[in-house]
């Protein structure tokens, strides 16, 4: 089975419950809400940019942070065992447990733990581990994992925790909340005092003192290392920081961005044990009465993640679960599909490195790459970039393996690179579209192994005449002037939506643009970038640079913004370190940019108003595109041009920012996944009244209107430059 | 031990400009507290706190009130107000062992005013267990040693970490901020699961001894 296959029959499962998207679908909603209000006491990107410096500097600084711990802390009379993978951790947890006499540990939240799978160890030595965090506890109960890291059992509703709390407390409990907690507090306070063990995870530890740093709400956290004679503290190396203060940056947006509070309830210092509460110990038990504290410093990767370049700033993260939270595919399948142990989009980024490459290959098939979670992430992590670099790298493991499908490689490394072989295919395709379009641009069902294409959206035509046979190479200005720009349509625009295009020219042609249109052109790369065929993308991106380089526009104004970033973002970096391309890919990212950008920043468009003023104006709301808001950072152009259209009345939708679901490649593998993600655009489109929906990209267009048109509703979708060009009519 | 001087330095350097905004900080760690679910109160007469927690006690029905200290319990006139109130007062450990009280009645070292929290600075498992076992865990907290800043709050706690560390001594420190919370069922905040349910502060005169003074 292909990743592919493997990632739709779990998604497929996750689809079939839908429990998991409506419980995490609200909690997204209320979560950005609670995130916004806790956040605007801060200055955030000041913020974060203060807590990526002191994780870059501790990262960077580890070898002698990590020796500075662990003196600190024997310093106190902690006993320091550094493990180098899961299996010596479990080894050294077990073996000291056994060694004590202890029968039963508590523990409170400790991904780590679940990491290694100490739990399980634990058991297999006949030693009872008791998961102390409520829905910890839960999911333990219920013989299952985490799907989400700060609230494991996101995923369950209050019916299904009460049957877990039924089973295991042996008698009938109500799914009333309140009474479960009071339960739970019962139940674990029993466990709290006869354990002869605690087993801590840490938030962050200190290199100055040797200190671990807890944060928890329920106050399990404290218990667990006050109450047992033995604290086992399991950490990883990147927890450490160099001193106390240096926690500020990090406890400052952890809560914030975690739990939308401004701090969690207990901050715990621990630095040393200090004592153990005189309490009755089992028969057994070996352990010193006054207690002691031991820590396990755990590598099992994270020395390879810091020196691996592309990886290392997934060592930045403090675990808030942000990315998760904000991800509009992880928000339909859960943390169980989007992850393996560790959830959301970090969990899948690191996956390789805590559990191989092959337990990682799947789950990273969740990302859109919408980078909704680089703006979410307070350590400004650049989680999309990795999600490509793995890609990259698992691409060339199944090539190596064999293991890469015959078409979908035949097409991305040998087909779309050539313009002869790939425009050929779009024209054959669009003659053999013939008996299936009648003449209309719209296929609502296509056929066979293709009618995943149309179930969540009906598809656009190939274009009978595509742009390049439509317009000349040089279009001019209807009056004289002496601006120029290139224009790079992007395969949407000229195989699919050569309307767009014209619009784009007539529009610049109409404010004084001459419009050079070299044919040459083809696709930009991005699809083989995206799908971490590199080398392809290498190749398209020099062919590209030949292809616009001597056209004599003065800028490259695209109308696509994810072909936008390639020119302006991807090209220059696939081109790094060749010193014929280097300059040349810079210099074409320099003269790119977006259409909107172009006729607001450039032409000075955005005052006053186009078209004939009217007395009832058409609402409209506008979907801003991933790659434009997020990618190119463009928000207020595209909305100032809108303003100016006298027929139309602008209303915001209230979720802006949010993804449509297209993500290329994305709603062709996984249409089922990519479908709920726009029934909730959908749906956010409905609430605005808006009849027309605006949007600066071809893909955005192509999800939402084939969405509208599967549903039969009458709103349309047009790009930008079709609403400003019917001004001009 | 030139860097234990210079945090210390900081430290009072904090205290000093924290002194000259009293009023105003104070306001900050009092609707900070609140927010967080704490119940905060202004003590101008310490003796009378003891009526105060009598009066808690009461009104709930508890019968059995633990302070880790007996100067704790002089200075708050503890033991006279709760007989009254017909509930028993132990000071210290409890020779019957842990988690019978209900209300544990401990200090605070310092408040950070940012976030509302308490820090609570008990290497004595038995006086700490206090704020984590009963029900109701009371603070006392003198006006003068909250400090403004989240950061403020993280160079004292380092200097008293410090302090500890420094002679080989191990240390336990933790923030408090509100009452014991859990919103893991269908994210339904529900107050007090592991921890106290309630939490509630006494906002003592300043003491004039500076903030980490031991």
């Amino acid at each position: 089975m292909t990743r592919q296959e493997e990632f739709r029959r779990r998604a497929a499962a996750a689809l079939a419950n839908p429990r998991i998207r409506d419980n995490l679908g609200r909690f997204g909603i209320a979560y950005g809400t609670a995130r916004r209000n806790a956040l605007a006491v801060v200055d955030y990107e000041k913020e974060r940019a203060r807590l990526r410096r002191m994780k870059e500097d501790a990262i960077e600084r580890l070898p002698e942070l990590a020796r500075q711990f662990v003196e600190a802390a024997r310093r106190v009379g902690v006993i320091v065992y550094e493990a180098k993978n899961a299996e010596e951790a479990n080894r050294y947890i077990g073996d000291l447990a056994r060694a004590k006499g202890v029968e039963l540990a508590v523990k409170s939240k400790s991904m780590v733990s679940e990491e290694i799978g100490l739990n399980h160890h634990l058991e297999r030595l006949g030693i009872t581990p008791v998961e102390a965090d409520l829905g910890e506890w839960i999911i333990q109960q219920a013989g299952a994992h985490p799907s989400h890291s700060v609230m494991p059992c996101i995923h369950m509703s209050k019916e299904e925790v009460a049957g877990v709390f039924s089973k295991a407390l042996g008698r009938e409990v109500s799914p009333d909340v309140s009474l479960m907690v009071r339960l739970a507090r019962e139940e674990l306070r029993e466990k709290f005092l006869s354990a002869g063990m605690g087993i801590s995870g840490a938030n962050i530890a200190v290199a100055e003192t040797g200190s671990v740093i807890i944060v928890t709400n329920e106050g399990n956290g404290r218990l667990v290392t006050s109450l047992p004679p033995i604290h086992v503290a399991l950490l990883g190396y990147d927890k450490i920081v160099p001193t106390i203060e240096d926690a500020a940056a990090h406890l400052k947006l952890l809560a914030k961005t975690a739990t939308a509070q401004h701090l969690t309830v207990y901050t715990t210092f621990i630095t040393g044990k200090t004592g153990a509460a005189a309490v009755a110990r089992p028969r057994e038990f070996r352990g010193a009465a006054t207690g002691e504290m031991h820590i396990v410093l755990l590598d099992n990767g994270r020395w390879a993640m810091r020196d691996d370049a592309e990886f290392r700033e997934a060592l930045y993260c403090v675990r808030c679960a942000s990315c998760a939270n904000v991800c509009p595919t992880y928000r339909v399948v859960g943390g169980h599909v989007f992850g393996h142990i560790y959830t959301g989009v970090i969990g899948a980024v690191i996956t390789p490195f805590h559990h191989g490459w092959e337990a990682a290959a799947v789950p990273q098939e969740a990302c859109l790459l919408c980078r909704a979670c680089v703006d979410a992430c307070p350590a400004e992590i650049d989680l999309p970039r990795m999600i490509v670099a793995m890609r990259g790298r698992i691409v060339e493991q199944e090539e190596q393996q064999k293991k890469a499908k015959g078409i979908r490689r035949l097409f991305l490394d040998a087909i779309l690179p050539s313009p002869s072989l790939f425009h050929l295919a779009l024209r054959l395709a669009a003659v053999m579209q013939l008996p299936l379009t009648r003449g209309r641009t719209i296929l609502r069902e296509l056929p066979g192994p293709l009618k995943r294409l149309t179930r969540i959206r009906a598809m656009p035509a190939v274009a009978a005449r595509p742009l390049r046979s439509r317009v000349a190479e040089v279009l001019p200005a209807r009056r004289d002037s002496s601006r120029s720009v290139t224009f790079f349509a992007s395969c949407l625009i000229d195989q699919f939506y050569p309307e767009i295009g014209e619009a784009v020219i007539k529009v610049l042609n109409h404010c004084g643009v001459t419009v050079h249109f070299p044919k040459a052109q083809s696709c930009c790369g991005l699809p083989a970038y995206y799908e971490g065929h590199k080398e392809t993308a290498g190749r398209m991106a020099k062919g590209l640079i030949v292809a616009l380089e001597p056209s004599p526009g003065e800028h490259v104004v695209t109308a696509t913004p994810p072909c936008g970033i390639t020119l302006k973002q991807y090209i220059p970096k696939l081109v790094k370190g060749d010193p014929r391309w280097e300059g040349r890919g810079q210099a074409l990212a320099a003269r790119t940019l977006d259409f909107s950008e172009y006729l607001v920043g450039v032409l000075g468009l955005g005052e006053g108003t186009f078209g004939e003023p009217t007395p009832h104006k058409v609402p409209l709301t506008y979907h801003d595109s991933c790659s434009g808001l997020r990618g190119l950072r463009l928000a207020e152009p595209q909305r100032r041009l809108l303003r100016m259209l006298t027929r139309y009345e602008l209303r915001e939708l209230d979720e802006i920012g949010e993804c449509c679901g297209f993500g290329g490649h994305f709603s062709m593998d996984y249409p089922d996944v990519a479908g709920e993600v726009l029934t909730r655009k959908l749906a956010a489109i409905e609430r605005t009244g808006a009849q027309v929906v605006a949007v600066d990209s071809p893909g955005c267009l192509l999800q939402i209107r084939g969405g509208l048109l599967k549903r039969h509703s009458p709103v349309q979708v047009r790009h930008i430059a079709e609403l400003l060009a019917e001004a001009l009519a | 031990m030139p860097l234990l001087r210079h945090v210390e330095e900081r430290v009072y350097q904090t205290w000093e400009a924290s002194r000259r905004r009293q009023s105003s900080i104070l306001s900050r760690f009092v609707a900070e507290a609140e927010r967080a679910g704490g119940v905060v109160r202004q003590a101008v007469d310490p003796q009378a706190v003891g009526f105060s927690i009598a009066a808690l006690a009461k009104a709930q029905g508890i019968t059995l009130c633990q302070a880790t200290d007996g100067d704790l319990a002089r200075e708050l006139n503890l033991e006279a107000a709760l007989i009254e109130a017909g509930v028993s007062l132990v000071t210290g450990p409890s020779p019957d062992g842990i988690g019978h009280a209900e209300i544990g009645v401990t200090r605070a070292t310092a408040g950070v005013a940012e976030t509302g929290s308490i820090v609570v600075h008990l290497d004595e498992v038995d006086a700490r267990l206090l704020t984590m076992l009963p029900e109701i865990h009371v603070a006392l907290l003198h006006q003068d040693t909250v400090v403004d800043s989240l950061e403020e709050g993280l160079l004292l706690t380092r200097y008293l970490i410090l302090r500890s560390c420094l002679q080989g001594r191990p240390s336990y420190l933790s923030w408090v901020t509100g009452p014991s919370r859990t919103a893991d069922i269908e994210r339904v905040l529900t107050i007090g699961v592991h921890g106290p349910r309630q939490l509630h502060i006494f906002l003592l005169p300043p003491a004039g001894k500076g903030i980490g003074s031991s």
